[in-house]
C-alpha cells in the first residue's frame, strides 16, 4: 500500500538522472529515434518492475545494463542478422599496422560524420565505443554491464578504435555521407 | 617494450586504465619509436573528439512523458482488490483481538514509515531540481531577497541565513511540494555539489538529534527544531554535509 508510492519515487530517482544516457545508448545502437524510444521506454518498465530488487548502489550502470538488455530482445526480434558472433580475436590481426593516423579528420570529427561511420560498425563494437567515450565507463564497469571478462572488452576497443579510424579516413576520402 | 606489446596497451594508456609501471613503459617507447607514438596521438585526438558532450543525444520529452504514462497505468493494474469473505463474528473477534496490539504498533511504525516516505520524496524533489534546469525560483546570494521572496508563497516564514564565509553560499530559492503540502527549498553550494534544504512547520513540539540517512548515492540529514522540520541532501561527502548541518543549528 505504501511502498507503491514509495517504489515509483525511487524508480524516478534511479531512472531520471539517467534518461540522457539510456536514450542516447538506445539511439546508437538502433539507429533510430522511434526504435530507440521504444526500447528506453520497455527498459524503463522493466526498471521499474525490477526497482525492489535495486539496492540503491551505481542506479546508472543498473539502469543502463537494462537497456542493454531490453536493446538486445528488441534487436532479436527485429533485426536478428545484425547479431551475430563477436570475430573471433585470433582472426583479426590486431597488431597489423594500421593506417597512418589522420589527425586532422579525427581533430574536426562531428557528431555527423561519427554517426556515419559507427553505423558500420557491428555492435558490440559500438556499444563498447558508446560506453566507453559517451559515458566515460572504466573497463571494469563495461565488463559488469556486459557480463563479460575485461580483457574482452579492452580487445573490443582496441578493434573498435582500429576499424573505426580506418572507416573514418575512408569516408572522408570519399566525402560521401549516409 | 616492442612494437607489438606496446599496441596492445595503446588504448589502455590513453584510457588510464594500465598501471604505473606499464603505463611509463609504452611512454618510454613511444618516445622512441615514430609509427607508436603516432599510432598513440590517432587515439588520443579520437578519445578527446569523442568524448565531447557534443556527440551524445539527450532524451526528448515526449519519451519522458510516455514513460510516466505508462508506470501510471502499471500502478493502476497494480492496485489490490480484496476479496474476503469472512463471517461477520469472526471479523468482530479479530478486530477485538487486534485493537491493542496494533495501536501501539502501528504509532512506532508509522513514525518510522512516514520518515522513510518523506527520504524518498526528498530524494525525488532534488533530483528533479537537477534535471529540469529547475534548481531556482529565485537566484540570488542575498538572504533578504531570497527570505522574501517566500511571502504570499507558504503560510510561514522559512529561516534563511548566508554561510559564504564558512564556505557553503546560499544560492537562491525554489518552491517545492512534499508530502502534498507546499515548502521551502533553500539551494546552497559547496564548490560544485548544489544543496537542497528543504524546511517546513511541524506540529511536534519538541527537537530531535540530526539522523543521516543515504539514499541512492545521496547523503540525507534530517532533524527538528524550534517548530520546524529540516531535510538537508546533497551528494557531498558526508563530513561536509554533516558540518553543514550544525552551521544550520545554530541559533
Amino acid at each position: 500500500m505504501f511502498s507503491s508510492g514509495g517504489n515509483r519515487e525511487r524508480f524516478e530517482a534511479a531512472i531520471l538522472p539517467n534518461m540522457d544516457a539510456a536514450y542516447n545508448l538506445a539511439l546508437w545502437l538502433t539507429r533510430n529515434d522511434g526504435d530507440a524510444q521504444d526500447v528506453v521506454q520497455d527498459a524503463a518498465l522493466r526498471a521499474f518492475r525490477f526497482i525492489e530488487q535495486f539496492d540503491g548502489r551505481e542506479p546508472r550502470a543498473w539502469f543502463l545494463t537494462i537497456v542493454r538488455n531490453a536493446f538486445y530482445s528488441w534487436v532479436r526480434k527485429n533485426r536478428p542478422e545484425e547479431v551475430h558472433e563477436p570475430l573471433d580475436p585470433e582472426t583479426h590481426d590486431l597488431e597489423s599496422a594500421a593506417p597512418t593516423p589522420d589527425l586532422e579528420t579525427f581533430r574536426n570529427l562531428d557528431r555527423k560524420r561519427l554517426w556515419d561511420a559507427m553505423g558500420e560498425l557491428p555492435l558490440d563494437f559500438r556499444e563498447a565505443l558508446v560506453l566507453r567515450e559517451f559515458e566515460g565507463m572504466s573497463y571494469r564497469e563495461i565488463a559488469e554491464l556486459a557480463a563479460v571478462p575485461i580483457g574482452t572488452v579492452m580487445s573490443r576497443l582496441s578493434r573498435a578504435r582500429k576499424q573505426l579510424m580506418e572507416i573514418l579516413v575512408r569516408q572522408r576520402g570519399k566525402g560521401a555521407t549516409r | 617494450m616492442n612494437c607489438d606489446d606496446t599496441r596492445t596497451l595503446l588504448g589502455g594508456y590513453v584510457d588510464g586504465e594500465l598501471d604505473l609501471v606499464r603505463s611509463m613503459e609504452v611512454e618510454r617507447h613511444a618516445a622512441g619509436c615514430n609509427d607508436c607514438s603516432g599510432q598513440l596521438q590517432g587515439l588520443q585526438t579520437l578519445h578527446t573528439a569523442m568524448s565531447s558532450p557534443e556527440m551524445k543525444f539527450r532524451a526528448p520529452k515526449e519519451l519522458l512523458r510516455r514513460i510516466d504514462k505508462s508506470i501510471d497505468a502499471e500502478t493502476k493494474e497494480d492496485a489490490p482488490r480484496s476479496t474476503w469473505r469472512i463471517s461477520r463474528w469472526a471479523q468482530f473477534a479479530y478486530a477485538a483481538a487486534l485493537v491493542a496490539v496494533v495501536v501501539v504498533s502501528v504509532a512506532i511504525w508509522r513514525v518510522a514509515l512516514s520518515r522513510d516516505r518523506v527520504a524518498d520524496q526528498v530524494v525525488a524533489s532534488h533530483v528533479r531540481s537537477l534535471m529540469a534546469d529547475h534548481l531556482f525560483d529565485v537566484q540570488s546570494t542575498d538572504q533578504h531577497t531570497v527570505k522574501p521572496w517566500f511571502h504570499g508563497k507558504l503560510d510561514y516564514a522559512p529561516p534563511v541565513r548566508d554561510f559564504a564565509t564558512e564556505g557553503y553560499p546560499l544560492v537562491g530559492g525554489r518552491l517545492d511540494v512534499l508530502e502534498g503540502q507546499s515548502v521551502a527549498a533553500l539551494i546552497y553550494q559547496r564548490r560544485q555539489h548544489p544543496i537542497n534544504v528543504f524546511v517546513w512547520p511541524t506540529s511536534d513540539s519538541g527537537n530531535s538529534r540530526p539522523r543521516n540517512l543515504q539514499r541512492n548515492g545521496y547523503n540525507l540529514i534530517e532533524w527538528k527544531k524550534d517548530g520546524m522540520e529540516y531535510w538537508l541532501i546533497s551528494d557531498l561527502s558526508d563530513n561536509e554535509l554533516r558540518a553543514f548541518a550544525q552551521m544550520l543549528q545554530q541559533p
